[in-house]
């Protein structure tokens, strides 16, 4: 008897709860068919016109890629048009169908078999990736042989929970977000691009399902939960029940939220506090821009290094930061420069395996030492900085030393777009990353040497209390509810305002409430999470008197223990609800 | 005509720097060839240059027979031979 299961398990990857009909996408929903023909010459006329078609969709896709993401992801397509009319797949398809009689769907599927064979017995994995891109050109002309077009993401009859391998950032981007309500991939990690962009949605997401997701299939029911990564296969009776409860209840937290989009980011005694967004590209800043970020606090550029075979070129990242700073229309859009090292792995940079790779070689001590890495960033950042209010951000600082080596870099860059006639902006803010503890000792030295501090507290708490946030056993001391990490943000505020400077927390807890009255409290100017999160974060600010808020984190300050902090945040949990 | 060729390129002739070659090369009429390995291609058909699976710093021939197969030869030779000559963006 087959077991039909009726859930399955996946890694969370975008919070939230939806319920919809499963849309997989785009695998076989057809048979490529092995008939023979007796007419090879009409045949040989279907193929070239199935052909032309194809080209023109790869040539609209290229140009749309260009527009909305950038030339680094469009280049992609130009090597699919390459594949296209690669002329020696062309001329032994053509040969099958004269010689053998072969219909056009079946010669075209054997001879490019042949080359992705080939390219997946080279022993390089970047390169065994590219038949991807072999078998999604074949994709393409064979579907448009056979009359089926490809579904288009951008437009659904109806609702839909969207079942795919991976999707690409642009594919993202193109969504039809009324009728997508979450998505499951089959990838595995929780941290790719196209998952980043799902999280700026506030679209739920579940990764990591490998080969199980071959036991999801078209038209199914499904529900999943982004939260805890679980995925019910045509769920029933009381579960379901609960299931639409909670999503209607979310749903209507969501649309309450909305009204939230567009109002200022006030306590409700008046006090600013900015909430700005984190991105991880130049197109998403339009997302944020849409959930109402009030400017761009964190835009990691390491998203730009990865998953390439080199570094991208200075164009493709002025491109990318050009996007981003323009979308933002004048409001300030904090990019961080390359953060490489520690768990965020660049293959090309050649860096050696250490033991402790969190103390090691990372983000800025790799640009001080990578000269041309580090000045094809800066003058891609310098040249954007002419259309918007760019804030330049450096990681990992531990000391002035290093923000004075990069302000000689900034000068000797500078002289040198000056020279050269190259068009730059030269009023853009510099930064910091607050997140070593000896850079908050130092704070009142360094709020003297740059613009604005922006307090990274993932990995403030790391440091602070020596534990690996990525190491399970150490968990329970990785805590940023601790008196000591919270003593440090205080600290580094303090010191900003001292030199009335800006700083901003850019930390996963800048979006979480609990912390909200600790940070408009001590005076934080700016908070920046991902983008969804704002306008729930808006809403709670409203409900919040600064007054209060100072006195709540001065006691706050004044806790020894992390157990009196929990105690302390679940008490006030109990009078805000 | 035939030319021995160092290739320079960071990465070899890997996607885009295979791209990028191929894209040159179907600029000119001439019939032109690369070998690697043992093994001769058309150097117009991105498949069989993605299949040859050239790395940095590995010789590789160009042969061209044509009406500008001197042009052809001299244009992909500094290709190769530059180091980032085929880094830059495709288009």
């Amino acid at each position: 008897m087959q077991v039909i299961k009726e859930s399955l398990k996946g890694i969370a990857a975008s919070q939230g709860l939806a319920i919809a009909k499963a849309w997989v996408y785009p695998k076989t929903d057809y048979k490529v068919p092995q008939n023979n023909i007796l007419n090879p010459e009409a045949e040989l006329i279907r193929l070239r016109k199935a052909i032309d078609s194809a080209d023109l969709e790869i040539a609209l896709l290229a140009k749309q890629t260009r527009e909305q993401v950038g030339d680094g992801e469009a280049a992609i397509f130009e090597a699919h048009q390459l594949i296209l009319k690669d002329p020696e797949l062309m001329s032994s398809v053509e040969k099958s169908i004269q010689g053998k009689l072969m219909c056009a769907e079946w010669a075209l599927l054997e001879e490019s078999n042949k080359y992705v064979e080939m390219i997946r017995a080279i022993n390089d994995p970047y390169l065994n990736e590219r038949a991807k891109d072999v078998l999604d050109v074949v994709d393409r002309v064979e579907r448009s042989l056979l009359g089926i077009p490809l579904p288009n993401l951008s437009n659904f009859d109806s609702d839909c929970i969207l079942v795919a391998d991976e999707l690409m950032p642009s594919e993202m981007l193109r969504l039809d977000r009324r009728h997508v309500k979450g998505l499951v991939f089959a990838q595995g990690s929780a941290s790719t691009h196209a998952v980043l962009i799902a999280q700026s949605m506030g679209l739920p997401c579940v990764v990591g399902l490998g080969k199980k997701i071959s036991e999801l299939s078209l038209g199914q029911e499904l529900a999943i939960d982004g939260e805890t990564g679980k995925i019910w296969i045509e769920p029933k009776g009381d579960d379901r029940e609960t299931l639409l409860i909670q999503i209607t209840a979310e749903e209507n937290d969501r649309k309450d939220a909305l009204n939230w989009v567009s109002k200022p980011s006030l306590s409700k005694d008046g006090k600013k506090l900015s909430l700005f967004a984190n991105v991880v590209s130049g197109e998403e800043a339009r997302i944020a821009s849409e959930s109402g970020a009030e400017g761009i606090g964190l835009f990691r550029t390491e998203f730009l290094f990865v998953n390439r075979p080199e570094a991208p070129s200075e164009e493709e990242q002025f491109e990318a930061y050009r996007l981003a700073v323009s979308a933002m229309d004048g409001k300030l859009t904090i990019i961080r420069t390359l953060d490489a090292g520690g768990d965020k792995v660049v293959p090309y940079l050649g860096l050696p395996k250490e033991e402790n790779p969190f103390l090691g070689k990372r983000a800025i001590r790799i640009c001080l030492e990578d000269r041309g890495l580090f000045k094809t960033q800066l003058r891609a950042l310098l040249r954007a900085a002419k259309f918007g209010k760019l804030g330049l951000l450096l990681p990992m600082i531990s000391s002035k030393d290093e923000v004075i080596a990069v302000k000689s870099i900034l000068a000797e860059v500078e002289t040198e777009l000056l020279s050269e006639g190259v068009d730059y902006g030269s009023d853009y803010q510099l930064g910091i990353m607050i997140e070593i503890p000896s850079a908050v000792i130092m704070a009142d030295v360094l709020a003297k040497e740059v613009d604005f501090f922006s307090i990274g507290t993932n990995d403030l708490t790391q440091y602070t209390l020596a534990a690996d946030r990525n190491n399970e056993a150490v968990q329970a001391y990785s805590d940023s509810k601790d008196p000591a990490v919270l003593r440090l943000i205080a600290m580094t505020v303090a010191a900003a305002k001292r030199q009335g400077i800006h700083v901003g927390v850019c930390g996963a807890i800048a979006g979480n409430k609990e912390y909200l009255p600790f940070f408009l409290g001590i005076g934080v100017d700016e908070l920046s999470m991902v983008a969804s999160q704002i306008p729930r974060q808006r809403k709670r600010l409203a409900e919040l008197d600064s007054e209060q808020s100072k006195k709540q984190s001065e006691e706050l300050l004044q806790l020894v223990s992390k157990a009196e902090i929990r105690g302390y945040f679940e008490s006030a949990a109990g009078l805000l609800s | 005509m035939e030319k021995i060729v160092t290739v320079k390129n960071g990465h070899g002739l890997h996607a885009r720097p295979a791209a990028l070659f191929v894209k040159e090369a179907t600029g000119f009429e001439s019939e032109i060839k690369i070998s690697f390995n043992g093994k001769e291609v058309n150097a117009k058909s991105i498949l069989n240059v993605l299949s040859l699976g050239v790395d940095q710093g590995a010789e590789v021939r160009l042969n061209a027979e044509g009406a500008d197969s001197f042009a052809a030869l001299e244009h992909l030779e500094t290709l190769l031979s530059t180091p980032d000559a085929l880094s830059g963006n495709v288009s």
